[in-house]
C-alpha cells in the first residue's frame, strides 16, 4: 500500500479535537491494543490476598492466568471460569453462583474480584446483581469488575474499574494527617522513589501504596491517610471516589516531565502536609538543567515518531519539543484529560505532527521509510528500526520512578542509545573500511 | 463451566491459531476485539514457539455488534490482499463474532471476486472443542485449501505431520527425527506441518514419497493426503530404544525402504549400556510408580520409555478429549490405566493422595499439590521452560539419552535441598 495514501487518511494535530479525530493507519491491525482484562490483571495481581475469579472464555482465561502468573513470579491469585455453549445458550448465574460459594468454603478470602469478559457482557448476564446477591450468603466482599472489549479501546478501563472498586473494602477511619497514600504505582519498592525518600525525611509515612503494596485488611484503614498521592491517571476516578467518600484530598503527581510542573506538585504536597522537601531536591533540579542543556546542544533538530511509554503520549512529546526536536508522527491510545494543554505546547512549537492510533505497527514499515525519523520512542521490533538507522528509545523503568527522577532518567535513556548507535555506526564503518578491530576478536 | 486454579484446557480456536502462526506467509484476519489477537500473540510466545505468520485484528465495537456491521472486515481484506498481495488469507471469527453470528463463510464467498487471495474461512469461535480438535481441523484444511497436485516427485523425501508448535518439544524432537530418517535410510524432509513451514511448502507437500504422522490429530490430514494426492502415511512416534527400532522397522516394512544396520548398530551399543547403568542405578527403588500427563501420543510414548527402563506406569492422563478412531489405538496394555480430559480438581486429588517415585507432566500439573519424589516438565502449558535449543529430544535414539540423563540428574538430586 502506498505510504502517502496511508498517512493522508490520518489526522494531524490541527485536526484533532476528540478521539474520534484519532483513527488507525489501516483497517487491518496487529498487533492491536490489550484488553481491559489484561489491565485488571496488572492491577489486581498485585493485592496478595484477593482472588480474582475470570469468567470467560479458553483463551480470555488461560492468557491471563499466564500473564498474572509470571508478573507476580508464581504467587497470583487467578482462578478461572470457563464458559461453554451451553452457559452461553442457558446463562451461567447458577454456575458462577457454585464457584464462587466454592471459593469462599475453600479458600475463605477476604474479598473476590469476579472479572466478567466480552462474552458474559455480550450475553448479558448480570454478574452485578449476583455479586450483590451473593453478599449475604457467603464471607467473602465480591468485587465484579467487566472488562468487554467492545466499548472501549484499551487496557485502561478495566485498571480503572479494578482500582475503583477498592474503595467497597475502605471504612472510614480516625485521620492521620502526616500519613500519605500512593495510588496508582504499580512496581514494588516505593519507598526507593525520589518522592517518597524527601517525604519520609519529613517524618510523613506510607499507610498504603496501591496496587503494589495492599492486603484487603490493610485496604480498610486506607482513609487513615491525609493526602492521596496518585502517581498514575489510572487511580485519579479512585481518587476522586476516596475525596467524595472519605474526604481525602489528592494530588496527581504523574509521570511529568518538565521542571516546573515537577516543582509545582511538590510544592503542593509541600503545602497540604505543611512540610518542606523543595530545598531537598535542589542538587535533583540542577542535574536535571544540566541534562536538558546536554541534550538540547546534542539533539536540537533531530526528529522523532513516539510510539509508547508509560508516561502521556502527548506530556512526553511536548517535553521533546522543548529540547528542540521535532515530533514526525505521535502513536495514542485516545485523549485525557489535561492533553489539550499538552497539544497547545507542542502546536505552540508551530509542530503539526500526524497522530494515529497505538498498537498498530504492521503499516510502520513505509512510515519510517517516508518519515525517516531519527528517534522512535516506544517498543518495535528493534530490527525494523536498526536497518533503517532509527534510534529506540525504551522508557520502561519510568514505572518505578516518581519525581525528577523520571526525566532525568529519560534524558539520559535517550543520551545514551542515541550515542550507542553513533558508536555501532562509527565500528561499523571502520570495519568496513578494513580499519580497526582487534587481535583474534578480542576486545 | 468449570473451576481451575491454573489453565483451563485451551480451545480449538487457541489449537487453530497455534498451527497457523508458525507458518510463514500465512496471512490472519480475526473479526473479533483487539484484546483477543493481542492475547494470542503474546501466549505463542509463552509456548516458545516463533510466531511467523501475518496475523491482524479487526477490532469490533458496539455498533458493529448490535447491526451485524462487517465493514471492517470487508476493508481489512481488501486492504491486506492489495498491500500484501499474499497466496492466502485465512478468515477467522473470533468468540465474539461466533456468537453474534457473522457468517464468515459468506464473507468470504462474497468477497472472493475481488479479490486475489485465495480466502479461507474459519468459523470456529472456541466453543466446539479442546486444542487437540483445533490441531487437527486445522491441519486438514491447510491440505485440503493449500497443498497442490503435482506431477514431479522429490525422490527420497517424506513429510512430517503434526509437529506443531504447542507440542512442547517439537523444535528437538523434529530434529531427532530428521537425523535418523536421515542416518537409517537416507531420507529428507520435505513439508513438516506446521512449524517451521511455509505456504510454499505446504503447496508442495504432494512431491514427497509418504507422510510421517506424529500425533493422532495429523491422522484425518494424512486420510485426506492419501486419498487426494497417493501419499501412503505411518502414524506413530519413537520413544525409547524398542520403540524407536519398531518404528524404524514399520517405516522400513511399509514403505520398502533399505535400512542402514551399521547406524543402528553403533544406536543400539550406545545406548544398551546406558540403559543398563539407569536400571543398575534404581534397582533398589522401593517405589517405581510413574505418573504421565500430557498430551496423548506423547505420554503414551514416554510411557513405553520410562517401562523399557524399568519403572512401572501408574497412570496416564490424557489433558484433551481424542476421537475414537485413536482411542481404538490405544495399547491394550494401558486401557485400564489410562484417563481422559479430567479437571485439574481431579487430577489435583489424584496425585496428591498416589505416592509416586516420578511425574512426567505439563508445567501447570506440576504446580498442583503431589506426592511424587523427582518430577520433569514434558509438555505446555509452559511456566519457566525455554526450550531454544534444538537438540534435547525425547524421541529416538538421542531422546532415550537425554531423558536418562535428566532422570539420573534428578534421581542424584532427590534429597539435596
Amino acid at each position: 500500500m502506498n505510504t502517502k495514501l496511508q498517512l493522508s487518511k490520518i489526522s494531524t494535530l490541527n485536526d484533532i479535537n476528540k478521539t474520534e479525530d484519532i483513527s488507525a493507519l489501516s483497517h487491518a491491525i496487529f498487533p492491536g491494543t490489550h484488553c481491559p482484562l489484561f489491565g485488571v490483571a496488572m492491577i489486581a495481581s498485585f493485592i496478595e490476598d484477593l482472588v480474582v475469579l475470570v469468567a470467560g472464555t479458553q483463551e480470555c482465561t488461560y492468557y491471563v492466568k499466564n500473564f498474572a502468573h509470571h508478573r507476580q513470579k508464581g504467587k497470583d491469585n487467578f482462578y478461572s471460569v470457563v464458559t461453554n455453549k451451553h452457559d452461553i445458550t442457558f446463562g451461567c448465574e447458577k454456575k458462577l453462583r457454585e464457584v464462587i460459594k466454592e471459593i469462599d468454603t475453600k479458600i475463605k478470602p477476604n474479598a473476590i474480584m469476579v472479572v466478567t469478559t466480552c462474552v458474559l457482557e455480550l450475553i448479558g448476564e448480570d454478574v452485578e446483581g449476583l455479586g450483590r446477591e451473593l453478599e449475604n450468603e457467603v464471607n467473602a466482599k465480591i468485587l465484579v469488575v467487566p472488562t468487554e472489549h467492545f466499548k472501549c479501546n484499551s487496557h485502561i478501563p478495566g485498571m480503572e474499574r479494578s482500582l475503583e472498586k477498592l474503595i467497597t473494602l475502605m471504612e472510614k477511619c480516625e485521620i492521620d494527617k502526616k500519613a500519605i497514600n500512593i495510588l496508582g504505582h504499580r512496581q514494588s519498592g516505593v519507598e526507593d522513589t525520589e518522592l517518597m525518600k524527601v517525604l519520609l525525611e519529613e517524618g510523613i509515612t506510607i499507610n498504603s501504596v496501591i496496587p503494589s503494596k495492599c492486603t484487603i485488611e490493610e485496604l480498610k484503614t486506607v482513609p487513615k491517610a491525609g493526602l492521596n498521592i496518585v502517581t498514575d491517571f489510572i487511580a485519579l476516578s479512585l481518587a476522586r471516589k476516596m475525596e467524595e467518600t472519605f474526604g481525602t484530598p489528592y494530588v496527581f503527581f504523574g509521570k511529568h516531565l518538565s521542571v516546573e510542573r515537577i516543582r509545582e506538585k511538590y510544592s503542593k504536597i509541600e503545602e497540604i502536609l505543611g512540610i518542606s522537601i523543595l530545598d531537598q531536591l535542589v542538587e535533583k533540579e540542577n542535574e536535571l538543567n544540566g541534562l536538558i542543556e546536554t541534550v538540547k546542544e546534542e539533539l536540537e533538530g533531530k526528529t522523532f515518531i513516539y510510539g509508547n511509554t508509560p508516561m502521556m503520549a502527548f506530556e512526553v512529546s511536548s517535553f521533546l519539543c522543548d529540547l528542540g526536536l521535532e515530533p514526525a508522527l505521535i502513536q495514542v491510545r485516545e485523549l485525557y484529560e489535561n492533553d489539550d494543554i499538552f497539544i497547545d505546547e507542542i502546536k505552540a512549537h508551530h509542530y503539526n505532527p500526524y497522530i494515529s492510533k497505538i498498537a498498530n505497527i504492521a503499516p510502520m514499515g513505509k512510515v519510517y521509510d517516508t518519515l525517516k525519523p531519527n528517534f522512535y520512542i516506544g517498543h518495535e521490533n528493534p530490527m525494523n528500526l536498526m536497518k533503517r538507522d532509527i534510534v529506540q528509545v525504551t522508557l520502561d523503568d519510568s514505572t518505578k520512578q516518581i519525581g525528577y527522577e523520571v526525566p532525568i532518567y529519560t534524558l539520559n535513556k535517550i543520551l545514551v542509545s542515541y550515542r550507542q548507535q553513533e558508536e555501532l555506526k562509527r565500528k561499523m564503518t571502520a570495519m568496513m573500511s578494513g580499519r580497526g578491530g582487534a587481535a583474534h576478536g578480542a576486545v | 463451566m468449570e473451576l481451575y486454579k491454573y489453565f483451563p484446557t485451551p480451545s480449538d480456536r487457541m489449537g487453530t491459531l497455534w498451527t497457523l502462526t508458525s507458518i510463514e506467509d500465512v496471512y490472519i484476519i480475526e473479526f473479533g476485539p483487539a484484546g483477543t489477537t493481542h492475547f494470542a500473540i503474546e501466549g505463542t510466545m509463552g509456548l516458545n514457539g516463533e510466531h511467523n505468520a501475518n496475523v491482524f485484528t479487526t477490532h469490533i465495537n458496539e455498533t458493529d455488534i448490535s447491526f451485524g456491521d462487517q465493514e471492517r472486515l470487508e476493508k481489512a481484506i481488501e486492504e491486506i490482499d492489495a498491500g500484501h498481495n499474499p497466496k492466502y488469507i485465512f478468515i477467522m471469527a473470533s468468540s465474539i463474532s461466533a456468537i453474534i453470528g457473522t457468517d464468515i463463510e459468506s464473507v468470504c464467498f462474497e468477497m472472493q471476486p475481488k479479490i486475489n487471495a485465495k480466502l479461507i474461512p474459519v468459523t470456529t469461535g472456541g466453543f466446539s472443542g479442546d486444542y487437540a480438535l483445533g490441531v487437527e481441523n486445522t491441519m486438514h484444511l491447510l491440505c485440503k485449501e493449500i497443498v497442490q497436485e503435482t506431477e514431479v516427485k522429490k525422490l527420497r523425501s517424506y513429510n512430517i505431520i503434526g509437529n506443531n508448535i504447542d507440542s512442547y518439544n517439537f523444535l528437538s524432537d523434529v530434529e531427532e527425527i530428521k537425523s535418523i530418517m536421515k542416518e537409517a535410510f537416507g531420507f529428507e524432509s520435505n513439508t513438516i506441518f506446521t512449524a517451521y513451514t511455509s505456504v510454499d511448502d505446504i503447496e508442495n507437500t504432494a512431491c514427497s514419497e509418504f507422510n510421517l504422522v506424529l500425533r493422532g490429530e495429523g491422522i484425518k490430514a494424512a486420510d485426506y493426503l492419501e486419498k487426494e494426492h497417493n501419499l501412503p502415511y505411518y502414524y506413530g512416534k519413537p520413544y525409547g530404544l524398542e520403540g524407536t527400532m519398531e518404528w524404524i522397522n514399520q517405516i522400513k516394512e511399509k514403505f520398502q525402504l533399505k535400512l542402514d544396520q551399521q547406524y543402528i548398530g553403533k544406536q543400539m551399543t550406545l545406548l544398551r549400556k546406558y540403559l543398563m547403568n539407569y536400571k543398575f542405578m534404581t534397582r533398589a527403588l522401593d517405589n517405581k510408580k510413574v505418573v504421565l500427563v500430557g498430551d496423548y501420543d506423547i505420554v503414551v510414548g514416554l510411557a513405553s520409555l520410562v517401562e523399557e527402563l524399568g519403572l512401572e506406569v501408574e497412570k496416564i492422563i490424557v489433558k484433551h478429549k481424542m476421537c475414537k478412531k485413536i482411542k481404538d489405538l490405544i495399547p491394550p496394555r494401558y486401557a485400564t490405566r489410562i484417563d481422559f480430559d479430567k479437571s485439574e480438581a481431579e487430577i489435583e486429588e489424584y496425585l496428591s493422595e498416589t505416592p509416586v517415585y516420578l511425574i512426567l507432566a505439563d508445567g501447570s500439573t506440576l504446580e498442583l499439590a503431589n506426592q511424587s519424589e523427582i518430577s520433569l516438565q514434558i509438555g505446555n502449558p509452559n511456566i519457566v521452560k525455554r526450550n531454544i535449543y534444538p537438540y534435547t529430544p525425547f524421541v529416538g535414539f538421542k531422546g532415550l539419552l537425554f531423558m536418562i540423563q535428566n532422570l539420573i540428574e534428578l534421581e542424584n538430586k532427590k534429597g539435596i535441598a
